[in-house]
């Protein structure tokens, strides 16, 4: 699904990424983890296109990063007081360069109606969304996500400030899309949640430290290369 | 030499206070000040009959603070960005200045010359009383801020240790209030209601371009305004019709485009 | 002496505060009221310098020259600030304080004796604006209106055809790139719609009335609702109460329409906050 060859972003003359290469087979969840400044919100950037690579490429096989692809940014990057309600955040992510100019609110009904009920936020439909706890901020965020019906869905820590029943609502649904042939890729700050969570793990720290299935790549000596000597872990 | 006295102290002593509003994120509420100044300029008129700048200073002053307070409790109360609050403000307060100039002249007021002193800056109408008084005042709020300036700089990073060190944060604010509405005031006769803002920001965003450490940035500052303070005098005494208000503020925001094209060429990736 | 005079500058004012809502909505779902500010005092050295050029204050060539430099620079400070999203605000005062400044110089030199004089922009020329008229079904009819009502179109196209993008660009543009659409030129589009509104109704208005329009009475609507759509009408409805009242006023009074206008709504929000605040303690 997604191969990536000596992938490189420098900030100025500071190196952010350096020759970072995997290739991702997709059908399964991808945790990146890694310390503060390693590089894991580039890496999706990049990835993404969002951001230029000053050297190195990133292919996709198989699916169409405009079509197939949900990003979703971490919760601090909207702005919460923005005049929306629940409702009209999702109907609004299915604007397509199709369909912007003619975009008819109840063609989209039903869709966005299952969404919010896959997601139990239907009742909060017509609440506007500063009005939501962040359980319910992220759910109403993932479901702005599958409402566009994505191959693969691209989370950016999305478990942070949420609650641990929260976390586990999210994580099962995210389970259950994978079941039905999703991928998901994801940044995740928790190491003590990385073995239950993860089928793959990419560890990085600018550059990349390992890749590979979690029980072969979860380990003393990679978290010690990732985080230094500080990290305490039964492991 | 008065004249340039007068105006290099007012500007540095704006400069100053526009540096605290920068780092506190809160530029515009110098144009917020500026703006409600209009209508306290009116009122001192009506009360007294007369735009000494003594009597504005005190009017105008009670009045902005009153807004100012108000201004608080609305940041307080409503979910609004401080960007429209202060946008509203700065829209009621001019529109009320508007207004009441309106109804003195509905009552045969004829005032439009002393007014537009102040709605557009006359530094030429700024007698040897009003320079002793902007030099005096400048002169206080400049060593105010020296001698309070690492409290000030512990305020500005962290209110919430600055008030566990046992400083009143609410006091601390109140009193930057009273120094850049006094010195706003008084830098009406020399800019007018709009540019006054430009007096506040652009020294002090031109030098930021070059320096981080404050040391050095107001030293920038210092120059900066020395020479462009000089300038302006000379080009206004030299070229009838040229104000010098304005062309203060042409010759600061001149510098700085060169400066932040320096700086775009410099760092082009930042841009990316 | 034309009797229809005030109903005229009533139609006239009317027509910029509709015109105003659509952009205000726009500015208010961005977050960027004070762009309103920054905008309408930028344009004066623009509208001196392509007079200049094109020698003509009512030409379609001044208005397009006007609004597409107008453009490039709310787009050029709009650009600026999001690599200093902190201090947005210092580089909006830099801009719009150093380019009225530059426009007051250039008007002092070139454009004395022409209806660009620092007066006129800060308060408006809602009085003149009713004299330059053409002849319409029988009717002389100010040249302003027909603007006007050219601009409420474009307006009325423009929210019902793009409301949505607009929208989904100020909530979360990071997914609107994912999906293909050039975000920087829907932007460019947008601040494009939102200069054409500033300018037109600047002329009329002035400077700081038209940062009023375009601020106030969206701030009073969202008291009532939060979608788009309803953030019109209830603008709509209360700016229309406001200046039925400032009508009255003013022309019994002999009062600026605009002031009393502005500071009528002003009063509203103002009571309402308090009065909201109250409530919501009890």
């Amino acid at each position: 699904m997604l191969n990536v060859t000596n992938l490189s972003v420098c900030y100025t003359t500071e190196k952010v990424l350096k020759d970072i290469s995997f290739n991702f087979a997709g059908g399964s969840i991808l945790g990146i983890i890694g310390p503060n400044g390693s590089g894991k919100s580039t890496l999706l950037k990049s990835i993404l296109g969002l951001k230029n690579s000053n050297k190195g490429s990133v292919i996709w096989k198989e699916i169409s990063p405009k079509l197939d692809i949900a990003y979703v940014p971490q919760q601090s990057e909207y702005d919460w007081e923005f005049p929306s309600s629940v409702y009209d955040l999702v109907e609004n992510a299915l604007i397509t360069t199709k369909n912007f100019w003619r975009f008819n609110s109840s063609n989209f009904r039903v869709q966005v109606d299952s969404v919010l009920k896959q997601f139990n936020i239907y009742d909060l439909r017509n609440r506007h969304i500063s009005m939501l706890s962040g359980g319910q901020k992220q759910r109403l965020l993932l479901a702005r996500a599958f409402v566009l019906n994505p191959k693969l869905l691209i989370l950016d820590e999305p478990f942070n400030a949420i609650d641990h029943s929260s976390e586990q609502n999210i994580f099962n649904m995210l389970k259950e899309y994978v079941k039905n042939g999703g991928t998901v890729i994801m940044v995740h700050h928790n190491l003590n949640s990385v073995l239950d969570y993860f089928d793959e793990l990419l560890i990085l720290n600018k550059s990349l430290v390992a890749f590979g299935t979690t029980d072969n790549v979860f380990n003393k000596s990679n978290l010690l290369k990732a985080y230094g000597s500080n990290i305490f872990l039964d492991l | 030499m008065m004249l340039f006295i007068t105006i290099f102290l007012l500007s540095f002593a704006l400069c100053c206070l526009g540096g605290v509003f920068y780092y506190e994120q809160k530029s515009l509420i110098t144009d917020v000040y500026s703006h409600v100044a209009f209508p306290g300029v009116v009122l001192a008129y009506v009360l007294f009959n007369s735009l000494d700048l003594y009597l504005v200073l005190f009017v105008t002053t009670t009045f902005v603070l009153l807004i100012d307070l108000i201004k608080n409790k609305l940041l307080r109360i409503t979910k609004f960005t401080t960007d429209s609050i202060f946008a509203f403000f700065i829209a009621f307060g001019f529109s009320l200045g508007t207004l009441l100039i309106n109804i003195l002249q509905n009552h045969g007021v004829s005032t439009k010359a002393g007014f537009s002193d102040f709605l557009f800056g006359n530094i030429s109408a700024l007698s040897s009383n009003d320079s002793v008084l902007i030099i005096s005042i400048s002169s206080f709020i400049l060593c105010l801020l020296y001698l309070y300036r690492r409290v000030i700089k512990n305020y500005l990073f962290d209110q919430i240790l600055f008030s566990q060190l046992g400083f009143n944060v609410y006091f601390t604010q109140r009193i930057l209030s009273v120094c850049t509405v006094v010195l706003c005031v008084l830098s009406l006769k020399v800019a007018g209601v709009v540019l006054t803002t430009g007096l506040f920001l652009i020294p002090f965003a031109t030098a930021n371009l070059f320096y981080n450490k404050i040391k050095h940035l107001f030293v920038f500052a210092l120059l900066l305004i020395s020479l462009v303070t000089f300038a302006s005098i000379f080009i206004s005494l030299n070229f009838s019709g040229l104000s010098t208000g304005p062309i203060l503020i042409v010759l600061y925001f001149v510098v700085y485009l060169l400066s932040e094209l320096f700086k775009f060429l410099r760092f082009k990736n930042i841009y990316g | 002496m034309d009797s229809y005079i005030y109903y005229k500058l009533f139609f006239v004012f009317f027509l910029v505060v509709i015109n105003s809502l659509f952009s205000a909505v726009w500015f208010f779902e961005r977050r960027q009221s004070l762009l309103v500010d920054a905008i309408s005092h930028s344009v004066l050295p623009i509208l001196v310098l392509v007079y200049l050029f094109v020698q003509s204050l009512s030409s379609f060539s001044f208005v397009f020259f006007a609004v597409l430099f107008s453009t490039l620079v709310a787009w050029l400070i709009s650009f600026l600030s999001k690599f200093n999203t902190k201090h947005s605000q210092s580089l909006i005062g830099v801009f719009f304080s150093g380019l009225f400044a530059l426009g007051l110089l250039l008007t002092n030199v070139f454009a004395r004796n022409v209806h660009l004089d620092a007066d006129s922009v800060l308060f408006g020329a809602l009085e003149f604006s009713i004299f330059e008229n053409i002849q319409m079904f029988g009717f002389l009819m100010p040249i302003s209106i027909l603007k006007l009502f050219f601009l409420l179109s474009v307006n009325v196209i423009c929210f019902y055809c793009f409301r949505n993008l607009f929208s989904a660009l100020s909530f979360d543009q990071t997914n609107l790139k994912l999906h293909g659409f050039n975000t920087n030129l829907i932007d460019f589009f947008q601040l494009f719609l939102l200069v054409l509104n500033v300018i037109f109704c600047f002329e009329v208005v002035g400077v700081i009335l038209t940062l009023g329009l375009n601020v106030i009475p969206v701030l009073i609507a969202s008291y009532f609702s939060y979608r788009t759509s309803d953030l019109l009408n209830v603008s709509l409805f209360v700016s229309l109460i406001t200046l039925l009242i400032a009508s009255f006023l003013a022309f019994s009074f002999n009062l600026s329409l605009g002031a009393i206008f502005m500071v009528l709504l002003g009063v509203v929000f103002l009571v309402l906050s308090f009065f909201r605040s109250y409530f919501m303690k009890l």
